[in-house]
């Protein structure tokens, strides 16, 4: 008969074991039964592109120009990105980014952003289902450099919105 | 029993090990995300160039276009004549002159803007003087012939080939460059007349005429010349004023009977001379009795 210190032991022993959630290594009893089949909601949580602009201001006209004009030194590339948000679910929170560092060869402003969203860190807002639908709107200002060739075809890259959930 | 003991100790640690490596972690959860990238269309930058338009002889409107607005003034200047790349020392003393139309017409009153003088070895000038110009503006070339210039290529075409080298307001790098070129036509080299014959036995008399082309320096003397055997000869030596000279059997050997060329220099005050197309005379001549005729 086992003193009562090795019965402690083997007591915390299967305490653990059975707290460890791998419950599934143990539960050797079962039952099934089929019912009809019943609607399962997932969540859902997505950023998508309601419009974007490209426009060129140049200093002394009046009137932004079309992104075809072509561009002198001074010009400003006006980037305009709106996203709208989809958050539907139960606990869910999410947290909406925008990265702007795929932006090249122009001298690039801090994006402006514009949303209800509420403001997390640095560009960086909360998206939960009471934000469903709700939308934001980036502006970034490319200049164009004094040192930029003439003539020639500039690729300025581009801008990323970024939509993750966060675990409770 | 101390043996037992630690045998369960260090199953439980065996067994609370197992729990906190087999639990779930954080690093295991999925989390739901998206993204949406939005990118920029392919842009392209714009340039400028300089225009020559209306080119004539003496003047052409210049001026920059594209994209952006720009300054401009001609760099250099290049002259040919006859396709060939004239140097420096050929056109030594020379400028080429650039002025500003006033109401479209080339005056030489207006001011000099820009200037060249060519010199030494190079075929290519330097246009110096004068500020950049903006806007299209009609710019007029003289060139102003030295007498060594007048005397060396007189009556002859010339091409001034002036690179214009414009540069945008917005960016130093935004260059461009074109090229004017005018023909002028040089006046006629200064020149002296074949020497004319008159009769006045026994001797003739030479007359001539002198165009002196525009040349600053004028004629010093004249040196009237007689074909000889070993080249010419001077028989006369004349002052500026002079256009005529008599010649007598005197002026030639003592033992002649031929007919002889004759000729008339002019010494040009740096030294540079002139001379004339040959007349034909008769020299008759046995020591001292002698004639000229005209031939």
């Amino acid at each position: 008969m086992p003193n009562r210190l090795t019965r402690a032991a083997l007591a915390a022993v299967l305490a653990a074991v059975l707290l460890s959630g791998s419950g599934t290594t143990l539960a050797g009893w079962n039952d099934a039964e089929l019912r009809e089949g019943q609607v399962v909601s997932a969540g859902d949580l997505t950023v998508e592109p309601v419009s974007t602009s490209t426009v060129v201001v140049r200093p002394g006209t009046s009137q932004p120009l079309p992104a075809s004009t072509p561009l002198v030194p001074g010009d400003v590339v006006r980037l305009t990105s709106r996203v709208r948000v989809s958050a539907a679910g139960e606990l869910l929170t999410g947290t909406l980014g925008l990265e702007v560092t795929g932006l090249q060869g122009l001298t690039r402003s801090t994006p402006r952003v514009t949303t209800t969203l509420a403001a997390v860190g640095t560009r960086g807002w909360t998206v939960t289902p009471a934000n469903d639908g709700a939308s934001a709107t980036a502006v970034v200002d490319l200049t164009v450099p004094a040192t930029v060739a003439q003539r020639t075809t500039l690729d300025a890259g581009a801008i990323r919105w970024t939509l993750t959930q966060e675990m409770p | 029993m101390t043996t037992r003991l630690t045998a369960c100790l260090l199953a439980l640690a065996v067994v609370l090990g197992g729990v906190l490596l087999l639990r779930p972690s954080e690093s295991t959860l999925a989390a739901w995300s998206d993204e949406a990238t939005v990118t920029v269309p392919q842009l392209r930058t714009g340039g400028v160039r300089v225009d020559v338009a209306g080119a004539t002889a003496a003047s052409a409107t210049l001026g920059m276009s594209g994209d952006t607005s720009g300054t401009w003034r001609p760099g250099a200047v290049t002259v040919t004549s006859a396709g060939r790349v004239l140097t420096g020392a050929e056109l030594a003393g020379s400028r080429v002159d650039y002025r500003l139309a006033r109401n479209g017409v080339c005056a030489a009153t207006e001011p000099v803007l820009y200037s060249a003088t060519p010199s030494g070895t190079a075929s290519s000038f330097a246009v110096t003087g004068g500020e950049r110009l903006s806007g299209a503006r009609t710019l007029c070339l003289t060139f102003v012939p030295s007498d060594h210039v007048r005397l060396q290529l007189g009556g002859r075409s010339l091409s001034f080939a002036t690179t214009v080298g414009g540069v945008a307001t917005a960016s130093s790098t935004w260059t461009a460059t074109n090229t004017w070129t005018a023909t002028q036509q040089l006046p006629a080299a200064p020149s002296v007349t074949a020497p004319q014959c008159s009769s006045s036995w026994p001797r003739v008399t030479l007359r001539w005429e002198w165009d002196r082309a525009g040349m600053v320096q004028d004629v010093t003397r004249w040196s009237v010349q007689a074909e000889a055997e070993s080249g010419w000869r001077e028989i006369n030596s004349l002052n500026p004023s002079q256009r005529s000279t008599g010649v007598s059997s005197r002026d030639f050997p003592p033992f002649q009977f031929e007919n002889t060329q004759v000729r008339v220099v002019a010494v040009l005050a740096d030294g540079t001379t002139v001379t004339s197309a040959t007349t034909t005379v008769r020299v008759e001549r046995l020591v001292v009795l002698g004639a000229v005729y005209c031939a």
